[in-house]
């Protein structure tokens, strides 16, 4: 592991267990994130983007597993490299880790407030366990980070219960008691999907002034390619539990190459091409559902550009584009065999 | 290029081919959704089952009961269980059933009455014997039983005998069909006014609603056992037992209906701003339409979750009540009547056998409560 | 032109809060406050603004599905209009169909115990339109229309997409040729590369049955993608209305500014900067005075908190209710 990578997840595969049978949820899926950088995680519901944030925190729910792959992690704190895979999901280890070295935030912000403790309280308790704070002091912080995320008003704030908060209120609230231990990861679960374009657009440049202030990296979830342009240094894009294609921003924004992200940035209303109005050109069919996952190319059941005798048979491995681009597609893999 | 990593499917269990295929549950109703689903909560089943020979038994309870509930075997008076045999004590083996004599004796030292077994001689049952009269469902009458012993100076007491020489066997058949069938009415009429009042409330809103739910709340804010027990106590005591045990059904099925009407009324009001009811509204179809072709049937299903749910509520109050003596009283047998009997220490330290209704009471609401679990699993069948 | 539908001064009340013996509320939320609004034929007109502002509550009160407190709706048929408060519930009924609607969740649009052809079919059956065989075949014709296939009409809408179930509620509403479809967020709850074949299936439709969409949605891009004139609401107001174009190059309202300005933009290279960095949104129940944006707006003047703007016309075909818009140069989300 490279020093200035921050997470590294290699070849990750999680399962699910229904009726006797295990089917796939994540196949096979590598990320590398370094410090400081803001990774978006994009694709469709359904697709395994939040099962793959879980597994980074040990947070999977029960019918499912990783069943193998390594996920591995400069800490900081620790300073040495663990292995996420190898930790108990109860055990000490990983509560090291959870909320103090990596912490989560969720589309619905309710979930993580308890509805019968004020915000303060709830930030207090994060920032003593993490900090070692006295009481008053924890408060002190627990006022200091409500402003920092922009509540207006925040010592009045710290006294509120999270139900007397608005949507993007709670949001940043949600953020800040994140944010309360210091993590060197985030990881952020659709956190805009809510919530109204502009509370959207106030959180996200919350998040960029965070970044920057505390050089944290942060794993973005979305499905909204318009939050990603904004946001990430780097996406991955999703589909069907496989990762398709990754690299820079503009890399895969402007010049994409798989055929998914390409007739997604196509099928996608945006303002640039306001004149004419031209149909959209829609992407046919629907995705699969878990149960139906094509044999081959997860794609392959809506793609344009099938080669017949391959897309069917193996799924296509990632290549390098160029430093930063990679794709899994049959079109740019000339090669059948094992390395070129 | 370079590869960064290795990707070949290795795990492909339950990959589907390329064709969409039509699935069996696309084209299914659901009713028959939620029979699948039922079916594959095993402990439901299960509880089902339990129930469903519980209530067939004891709807039968005159044919299978060798006895009446009132008839007396003097000679074994508290009398344990008999067990039956298929082996003899000479270790031979006999294709039907016997229990061994019992004979009695005084005892020299205590001069009391004992009866001891005789394993000499045997008592073989035989089935579809013509024993007592009875009049099956006060209908019609017959002396056939599905078992009993052919000679009439014999006996035969399967769970024994209480203090009075009672079968308990027969006796725990028919409190089972009392029981049940209060549960049953009881839940039936809870349903009945919960349905129409909370339906009236849910439905119409406004001021109606108003006064339905303060009245369910006044209903409710009463504390249920000493509500019961006042009611209870207020039964006259020269009422039949018919009368009594119609006035006990309705009394708790009183204080049943405000749940469900509740429930009702929650799920009707929401119900009604469903997007498929808006849609309905806009298609043009009537009120009755709407109630009946989109509501009910969306709602049906849960309100009998719910009745299942609080079945074994309304046993369980029946036999509190009878058991503090307030509710059923012989000579009809509840769960509750039997337990009456059996409350003294003595009598459970002598005669423990007198405590099996209990264990059918127990098994029973957690039959129901297996049952409830696996509808309510069944109730929304779109959800993996 | 005359519009096709006219919408006067419509107020939409809720009671809130209810309490006392029977119920009586304590306290009144207006989502619709005082709209009038043309809908003209064969347009298809945007309502955006943010979540509680009153768009599905101004849409359903259009058709009559929520009845309005107060004002009215005229629908033209026949070179006449209808009052649709006249109506009785009967005469309503003969009224939707001409005006229909298309839900957000098509998860919960579609009544799960009925399969698809009866779900088509009902508008048909219980309006009498025709025998048997001519409604089933009305139905095949519709669903085809719509992309879906004959021999996926046995099927309940469990065995759908939400792509595909959003088709089918389209086929419903069209199953009596309406005039006008309100679709409330009609792909929102949609997966995104699924979201363009329905877009498109509306364009379809309007060109192919000459219809008229009341389009609610609250995806900027979107909207200004298939509608051809916006209607900006806020906090049950409309508070700029114009042609598309005019609303995303030069709009006149600050909170069109605002909203335009949150707009993220797919080009990595055009970083948005958003506008209203600060301020929450008001309680819908209790209004702020005066202008309902004041709170919010980075242009306030003293005057604004007194006086309520009225929605007018400042240039042909475009109003805004706003004291400033005259004065004011903002920005739009295109330059
Ligand atoms: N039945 C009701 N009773 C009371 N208040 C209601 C009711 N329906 C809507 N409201 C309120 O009216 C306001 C407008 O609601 P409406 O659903 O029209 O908003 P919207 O613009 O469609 O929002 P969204 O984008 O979230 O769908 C909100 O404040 C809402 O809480
Ligand atoms: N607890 C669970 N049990 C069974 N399947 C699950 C569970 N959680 C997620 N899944 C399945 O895993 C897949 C990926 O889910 P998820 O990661 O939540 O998707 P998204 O990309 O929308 O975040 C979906 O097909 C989902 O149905
Ligand atoms: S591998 Fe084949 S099916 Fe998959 S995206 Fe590339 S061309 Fe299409
Ligand atoms: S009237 Fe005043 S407060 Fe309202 S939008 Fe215009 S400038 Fe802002
Ligand atoms: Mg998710
Ligand atoms: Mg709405």
């Amino acid at each position: 592991m490279n020093q200035d990578t921050l997470l590294e997840i290699k070849n990750i595969y999680i399962s699910v267990e229904l009726d006797g049978h295990s089917l796939p949820i994540v196949e096979d899926v590598s990320l590398s994130l370094k410090a400081g950088e803001i990774l978006a995680l994009v694709g469709e519901s359904g697709c395994g983007k939040s099962v793959t944030a879980q597994s980074i925190m040990q947070l999977l729910p029960k019918p499912l597993k990783i069943e193998s792959g390594e996920i591995k992690m400069n800490s900081h704190k620790q300073g040495k490299i663990i292995d996420i895979t190898k930790m108990d999901p109860r055990g000490a280890e990983i509560r090291k880790i959870r909320g103090n070295e990596i912490a989560m935030i969720f589309q619905e912000p309710m979930s993580s407030f308890s509805p019968l403790h004020t915000i303060g309280n709830q930030l207090m308790e994060v920032i003593r366990i993490h900090r070692k704070a006295s009481k008053p002091k924890a408060k002190a912080i627990a006022v200091e980070m409500l402003d920092k995320v922009g509540i207006p008003g925040a010592a009045r704030v710290v006294d509120q219960y999270p139900h007397e908060l608005s949507g993007g209120m709670r949001q940043r609230a949600m953020i800040a008691k994140a944010l309360s231990c210091n993590p060197t990861l985030l990881i952020a679960d659709e956190p805009t999907t809510a919530l109204d374009v502009t509370i959207q657009a106030q959180v996200l440049t919350l998040m960029h002034g965070l970044q920057s202030e505390f050089g944290m990296a942060i794993i973005f979830i979305t499905h909204d390619l318009g939050v990603v342009a904004q946001v990430a240094d780097r996406v991955a894009i999703m589909y069907l539990g496989n990762i398709i294609e990754q690299g820079t921003v503009r890399e895969i924004l402007k010049n994409p190459k798989h055929p998914y992200t390409v007739n997604l940035i196509e099928a996608v209303p945006r303002l640039g091409r306001l004149e004419g109005r031209k149909a959209l050109v829609p992407i046919q069919g629907s995705v699969p559902s878990l149960y139906d996952r094509p044999v081959g190319c997860p794609f392959v059941t809506r793609c344009t550009r099938v080669i017949n005798n391959r897309c069917e048979e193996a799924m296509p491995r990632l290549l390098s584009m160029s430093t930063d681009h990679q794709v899994a597609c049959f079109l740019y893999d000339s090669t059948e065999g094992e390395t070129s | 290029m370079s590869t960064t990593t290795t990707a070949t499917g290795t795990l492909s269990v339950g990959v589907a081919t390329r064709e969409t295929k039509v699935k069996r549950t696309d084209t299914a109703t659901h009713w028959q959704l939620m029979w699948w689903k039922f079916r594959n909560h095993k402990m439901a089943l299960l509880g089902g089952s339990i129930l469903a020979i519980m209530a067939i038994l004891s709807l039968f309870a005159e044919f299978v009961g060798p006895y009446t509930p009132q008839e007396r075997t003097a000679k074994y008076a508290q009398g344990r269980p008999m067990g039956f045999h298929f082996i003899d004590a000479e270790n031979s083996f006999h294709l039907r059933p016997f229990v061994y004599a019992r004979v009695a004796k005084r005892n020299k030292v205590t001069l009391r009455m004992e009866t001891t077994v005789d394993k000499t001689e045997m008592w073989p049952i035989s089935f579809f014997v013509r024993a007592d009269k009875y009049k099956m469902w006060g209908l019609f009458e017959s002396d056939l039983h599905l078992f009993g012993l052919e000679n009439n100076r014999h006996f035969l007491h399967l769970l024994g005998t209480d203090q009075l020489g009672r079968d308990m066997f027969s006796r725990v058949l028919y409190a089972t069909r009392t029981s049940l069938s209060i549960g049953a009415i009881g839940v039936g009429l809870a349903f009945l006014l919960g349905i129409t009042l909370g339906g009236i409330a849910g439905y119409f809103g406004g001021m109606v609603d108003g006064v339905i739910m303060r009245l369910i709340e006044f209903i409710r804010s009463i504390p249920t056992l000493p509500l019961w027990l006042a009611l209870a106590a207020a039964l006259p005591r020269e009422w039949t037992a018919l009368q009594v045990y119609l006035s006990i059904t309705a009394i708790l099925a009183l204080i049943g209906w405000t749940h469900l009407a509740r429930r009702v009324r929650g799920k009707l009001l929401a119900l009604r701003e469903e997007e498929f009811v808006l849609a309905a509204r806009l298609s043009g179809c009537s009120h009755a339409r709407i109630v009946t072709r989109h509501m009910l049937p969306s709602f049906m299903s849960y309100m009998i979750v719910d009745l299942t749910i609080s079945f074994p509520y309304i046993i369980m109050a029946e036999t509190a009540l009878s058991f503090l003596g307030l509710g059923m009283r012989e000579p009809i047998v509840s769960w509750g009547v039997l337990l009456y009997s059996a409350q003294n220490i003595r009598s459970m330290v002598l005669m423990p056998w007198l405590l099996i209704p209990g264990l059918v009471v127990i098994i029973a609401v957690i039959a129901f409560n297996f049952l409830g679990d696996g509808m309510r699993d069944a109730a929304d069948p779109y959800t993996k | 032109m005359e519009p096709l539908i006219k919408i006067r001064d419509l107020d939409v009340t809720f009671p809130i809060g209810k309490s006392g013996f029977f119920g009586k509320p304590t306290a009144y939320l207006q989502a619709v406050s005082g709209i009038s609004l043309d809908i003209h034929k064969r347009e298809t007109l945007g309502l955006v603004g943010e979540s509680g502002s009153g768009k599905t509550t101004l849409g359903r009160a259009i058709l009559h599905l929520e009845k309005p407190t107060r004002g009215k709706v005229e629908l033209r048929l026949d070179d006449e209009y209808v009052d649709l408060e006249d109506l009785n519930t009967k005469e309503l009924r003969k009224i939707w169909r001409h005006m229909q609607m298309v839900f957000q969740d098509p998860y919960a649009s579609l009544n799960p115990r009925m399969t698809v052809r009866e779900i088509i079919a009902e508008p048909l059956v219980v309006n009498r339109k025709g025998n048997k065989n001519d409604i089933l075949e009305k139905v095949e014709k519709v669903a085809e229309m719509c992309g879906l296939q004959r021999d996926q009409l046995g099927r309940y809408p469990h065995a759908f997409s939400g792509g595909q179930r959003q088709r089918i509620a389209i086929a419903r509403a069209l199953a009596l040729m309406p005039q006008f479809i309100v679709s409330d967020e009609p792909v929102s709850a949609l997966d995104v590369s699924i979201q363009a074949q329905i877009l498109n299936l509306f364009k379809e439709l309007q060109n192919k049955l000459g219809l008229t969409y009341l389009f609610i949605a609250h995806d900027l891009a979107t909207v200004a993608h298939v509608c051809d004139r916006v209607a900006v609401m806020y906090l049950g107001q409309i508070v700029e209305l114009t042609e598309t174009e005019k609303i995303f190059y030069s709009p006149k309202h600050p909170y069109t500014e605002a909203l335009m300005s949150a707009i993220p933009d797919i080009d990595p290279d055009r970083k948005m900067n958003p506008v209203l960095s600060s301020g929450e949104r008001p309680n819908p129940a209790n209004p702020p005075s005066g202008c309902r944006f004041h709170t919010r707006c980075r242009y306030v003047e003293p005057h604004c908190k007194e006086v309520q703007p009225e929605l007018s016309e400042i240039v042909e075909g475009h109003f805004v209710a706003c004291h400033r818009a005259e004065s004011l140069t903002l920005q739009g989300a295109i330059e």
